[in-house]
């Protein structure tokens, strides 16, 4: 992908979402409008049940809303059929999840190459693995099965796994919420570089402020609604969690 | 893909295991049961085939025991075109008038010593009855030792391997029969049974069959037939029971095989079900173990559909899991099947036969109940809302 940066990736306009539990209809999201510029790293910031991560679900193609549009570079999703979301969601995201999520009956290069299995793997795509796996540290991993990992490790093989197909955004939500804090901020430190230096564009769902704060721009949600938009000075924040670091 | 589909299944090795041996047994049972099936028809055949030519008796009787017509047909029969020799006979029951050798004296008999002492009697008319084709002897197949009896054979006989076996006779001893010793001069390989539970054959001469039947002498109750040529008993038969259709009725042996074999096929088709109902028992094993695994894999592909799988994708891939247990299943079961059958004939000596095609339509038959179990619950795996499936705990 080679967008420049500012340029419109993704946008939300206006969408709801309204689930129905028994007789009960539960606006989780209610009239949200952002938009995700390249090269940006933002966090959706909000307590639990507030719609952050059906927002996240929105956008990350896994789900329709009730109303509202999402373009992806001015395309809207709801066209999209079953073929074309599932190559949306293998090119254009990179999914990270709370819990991982990794295949346990595979190794890290098989997980890392999953979303390419269906298709066949080739040598070149290996070799991208592998060298992904070297990125996130884990290159003397490569033949572990998840259950022989740290929870550290295993997200930064799903990590791996989300730059599999060199997408230009990255999705994750609470990526860090099953981490005690030194993995979670190297995780997040990881992601950070991964935005600084490859211009990877990052969308994060956390209800961790301290995690919010690697953010470049901070979307605080309450109760399905956008109630405001922080922009960080991202230079002084990084500093201070370094120190956790080492 | 195989090889995730494999380490999914051994993810959950008892249950896949019990899944396997539902399949394997379901498959062997087919295996063994048919190829039991096939040997013992593989045996009749064998048996039934040693017997050629045509045999006439009296028009609807039920046995040949029964059958008694006027000893004029010889000659009318004779006269049939394409008819080469005629063998008139008297058929009866008889019984062993000795004790068997080696059974200790015991003032009562048991049901099963009495029926084991009748056998069957086959009066021959020795003037033609030398004449007749080779080793096989008319009525009671091939000979195994010894001879025909030929003109002159008064008082002699020849018996059937059971009841030389039972009774320890060789050729050279004599039996008494219905108080009568005769000098046995053959022994044939089997016999022929008219009403069951006899202990085999003895053939000796009409007269003296006659004779220990109280019959009368210008009566047969059977004409042994042998057509000049042996591809022409069908149509010789046939002119038989033309003319002399109101009185006679003429069969050719073949007749019979023809009937005992469409016992064994029904059989064997009754088999093939009971296989079936094993089989489908089997399927639902697969259904079992893959909803199962399916319902526990949710947020798994959910995963797999977030990364970018196609719900087909997702499909093909539980029921590749399903195939390969069917395959698996299968060919061990045919392994397993045909080491079962030979054990049999091995312990018991019953005669098995494995065919072809019961390998073929039982490996079938496991590929496509797995094709079937895996379809539903690869269906649901593929049809999960991935955002609901992720949400799975």
């Amino acid at each position: 992908m080679n967008e420049k940066p500012g340029e419109k990736i993704l946008e939300a306009v206006n969408v709801t979402k309204h689930y129905r539990m028994g007789n009960v209809t539960v606006k989780a999201l209610d009239g949200v409008s952002i938009e995700i510029k390249h090269g940006e790293f933002l966090v959706i910031m909000g307590p639990s049940g507030s719609g952050k991560s059906t927002l996240l679900h929105l956008l990350g193609a896994l789900d329709l809303p009730s109303s509202g549009t999402l373009l992806i570079n001015g395309k809207d999703i709801s066209q999209f059929d079953d073929f074309q979301l599932s190559m949306f969601r293998r090119n254009y995201l990179g999914f990270i999840f709370q819990t991982f999520n990794l295949v346990p009956t595979l190794n890290c290069l098989e997980n890392v190459l999953v979303s390419l299995l269906p298709s066949g793997v080739k040598f070149e795509d290996e070799k991208h693995a592998v060298e992904l796996l070297k990125l996130v540290e884990l290159g003397h991993r490569i033949n572990h099965r998840p259950n022989m990992l740290s929870g550290g490790e295993r997200q930064r093989v799903s990590i791996a796994r989300a730059l599999m197909n060199d997408p230009p955004l990255l999705l994750a939500d609470e990526p860090t919420g099953n981490l005690d804090s030194v993995s979670g901020g190297k995780i997040m430190s990881f992601l950070k570089d991964l935005n600084r230096k490859e211009g990877v564009t990052i969308l994060i769902v956390t209800h961790d402020r301290d995690m919010a704060l690697y953010a470049d721009k901070i979307i605080n949600i309450r109760d399905g609604k956008l109630l405001d938009v922080e922009v960080l000075k991202d230079r002084k924040i990084h500093k201070k969690h370094k120190k956790v670091m080492v | 893909m195989f090889k995730e589909a494999l380490l999914n299944l051994s993810r959950r090795k008892s249950r896949t295991v019990l899944a396997l041996v539902g399949i394997i047994l379901g498959v062997a049972a087919i295996i063994t049961l048919v190829s039991v099936v096939d040997g013992v028809a593989s045996n009749a055949e064998d048996y039934l085939s040693e017997f050629k030519g045509i045999s006439v008796t009296q028009k609807d009787v039920v046995t040949p025991l029964y059958s008694s017509f006027d000893s004029e047909f010889l000659n009318k029969v004779e006269s049939i075109p394409g008819v080469n020799i005629v063998v008139s006979a008297v058929v009866g029951l008889s019984n062993v008038t000795e004790q068997k050798r080696g059974v200790r004296f015991s003032k009562e008999r048991t049901m099963m010593q009495m029926t084991s002492e009748i056998v069957s009697l086959l009066g021959v008319d020795l003037k033609n009855y030398s004449r007749v084709h080779g080793t096989v002897t008319p009525l009671i197949g091939e000979l195994e030792e010894g001879r025909n009896l030929k003109m002159g054979d008064v008082g002699k006989t020849v018996i059937s391997r059971e009841l030389a076996d039972n009774y320890r006779k060789r050729i050279g001893n004599s039996i008494e029969l219905a108080d009568k010793k005769f000098d046995i001069v053959g022994i044939s390989k089997s016999g022929v049974s008219f009403g069951g539970m006899m202990s085999g054959t003895a053939v000796v001469s009409i007269d003296d069959a006659r004779e220990m039947l109280d019959l009368e002498k210008d009566k047969v109750g059977l004409l042994y037939v042998e057509p000049i040529d042996f591809s022409n008993t069908k149509q010789v038969a046939n002119r038989i029971n033309f003319v002399y259709g109101d009185d006679l009725e003429a069969n050719i042996q073949g007749d019979f095989l023809g009937q005992a074999m469409g016992i064994f096929s029904s059989l064997r088709s009754l088999v093939y079900v009971v296989g079936a109902i094993s089989a489908i028992v089997a399927g639902i094993g697969i259904l079992n173990v893959m909803l199962m695994s399916v319902l526990e894999r949710t947020r798994e592909f959910g995963t797999l559909r977030a990364v970018g799988w196609l719900s087909s994708d997702v499909m093909k891939m539980v029921l590749f899991e399903s195939v390969l247990l069917g395959v698996i299943g299968g060919l061990l079961g045919l392994l397993f099947g045909v080491f079962i059958s030979f054990q049999i004939t091995a312990l018991s000596g019953l005669n098995t036969l494995v065919s072809f095609e019961v390998l073929f339509f039982s490996f079938m038959f496991a590929l496509a109940v797995s094709v079937l179990a895996g379809i539903y619950p690869a269906f649901r795996a593929s049809k999960m809302s991935v955002m609901e499936a992720l949400r799975n705990e």
